[in-house]
């Protein structure tokens, strides 16, 4: 687990073809070393 | 959708630029953020989903839990329009009452095996279904069902959950606001020697924002739950409750044309007190408080690409208390560097 003041951060980056969109991310909580990865996928009608 | 495209202009965001990765992006909660403009702000405030377009949205990422677990996270639902109104369906997002669980699993120290789901399952099939329209201001609504009935890796057990949660919320061109009932939550997990059941008896969750400028906003929410935890040979018997509560202060800039930077400020407070009957046993206190900071920026890099990060970090008052450690039935409390409750920013 993290201590209190553990700093978290984080980037992205989003993509738009036609009617979809694809986001992706990394965070990553430096005092614990705890990252993760998100990744969507959306479409629009 | 106008209330947030009024408060946060500045921060806006293109619909097809919003899912829970860009929340992540942001260091913001996966179920909504009170001032960074998203589609996923409906699961915080359903009045939100008033005006959004039709759409689907898939989800995936690494589970959402303090320590080590690599567990994947999949959700994903889909927004439609009836007439005036519309309607959404979510399948297998993080509720409240599944946060709740992890918590408790992480902080029950008697609960033996104590983390990652040990003793408390989760449900395996959350469902969110929304309505949200508008007349004289944006409303919603949103009830969320868990039931679910699997098998243990124990012969013969199973881990029954069910939790039903309704919200509602309303939304202005300066304020809105929310509020959210459990009507009921209870997880059993049937062990070899025992089983474990968690009842939540009752959780109470309310907040709202106001926009000050269109750049500026102060938010505050406020949550409280009782909840009882044992195991049915009587060798645990917790009786607990659990308050959150946080007011902050967002802005918001446009650096360019072509990019949108943001500043908040929160005071959080969390805490967790949970007395087990049992004399033999330990009482569990948890207490954090703490003042994180959240700075971000989203650019446009071309028509079609947009790249955004944020940091956060807790500064001045932090401050954690726990009995986590204490061998015997004694309260007394130690300034700890482990307990995290529900912090969203570290739990990222």
């Amino acid at each position: 687990m993290g201590k209190l003041n553990d700093t978290s951060v984080a980037a992205g980056v989003g993509a738009v073809l036609n009617n979809f969109n694809a986001d992706m991310a990394l965070v990553q909580s430096v005092g614990d070393d705890h990252g993760r990865g998100e990744f969507s996928l959306g479409y629009n009608f | 959708m106008r209330l947030g495209l009024l408060i946060l202009c500045a921060f806006a965001v293109n619909q097809v630029h919003a899912s829970r990765a860009r929340l992540r992006a942001f260091n913001q909660d996966a179920n909504g953020s009170f001032y960074v403009q998203d589609t996923r702000n409906m699961f915080l405030n359903p009045a939100f989903m008033s005006g959004q377009g039709e759409s689907v949205q898939l989800d995936w990422g690494k589970q959402e839990r303090t320590g080590t677990s690599t567990s994947a996270e999949a959700e994903g639902g889909y927004i439609q329009k009836m007439g005036n109104l519309n309607m959404g369906i979510q399948l297998g997002r993080v509720n409240d009452f599944s946060k709740d669980i992890r918590a408790y699993n992480a902080k029950l120290s008697d609960m033996t095996t104590a983390v990652n789901g040990g003793d408390f399952s989760e449900g395996q099939n959350n469902l969110d279904i929304l309505f949200a329209g508008q007349s004289s201001m944006d409303w919603g609504a949103m009830l969320s069902v868990t039931r679910s009935k699997t098998a243990t890796a124990v012969a013969d057990k199973q881990a029954e959950v069910q939790a039903f949660e309704a919200r509602g919320g309303v939304a202005t061109k300066n304020f809105d606001g929310f509020v959210s009932l459990m009507l009921g939550a209870e997880t059993v997990t049937e062990g070899a020697a025992t089983d474990a059941e968690l009842e939540q008896k009752f959780a109470l969750l309310f907040g709202g924002g106001f926009a000050i400028t269109p750049q500026q906003k102060i938010y505050a929410r406020l949550r409280y739950a009782t909840f009882d935890a044992k195991k049915k040979d009587n060798s645990v018997d917790y009786d607990g409750d659990d308050i959150e509560a946080r007011i902050g202060f967002s802005r918001s800039k446009n650096m360019d044309k072509n990019a949108r930077f943001f500043s908040a400020v929160e005071l959080d407070f969390q805490k967790l007190d949970a007395d087990d009957n049992k004399t033999t046993n330990v009482d569990e206190k948890y207490e954090v408080t703490s003042l994180p900071i959240t700075l971000g920026i989203e650019a446009d890099a071309n028509s079609w690409l947009r790249l955004r990060g944020s940091v956060k970090q807790g500064i001045l008052l932090g401050r954690t208390k726990s009995t986590a450690g204490v061998a015997t039935g004694s309260k007394k409390w130690e300034n700890s560097t482990t307990p995290q409750l529900r912090q969203e920013w570290a739990r990222c």
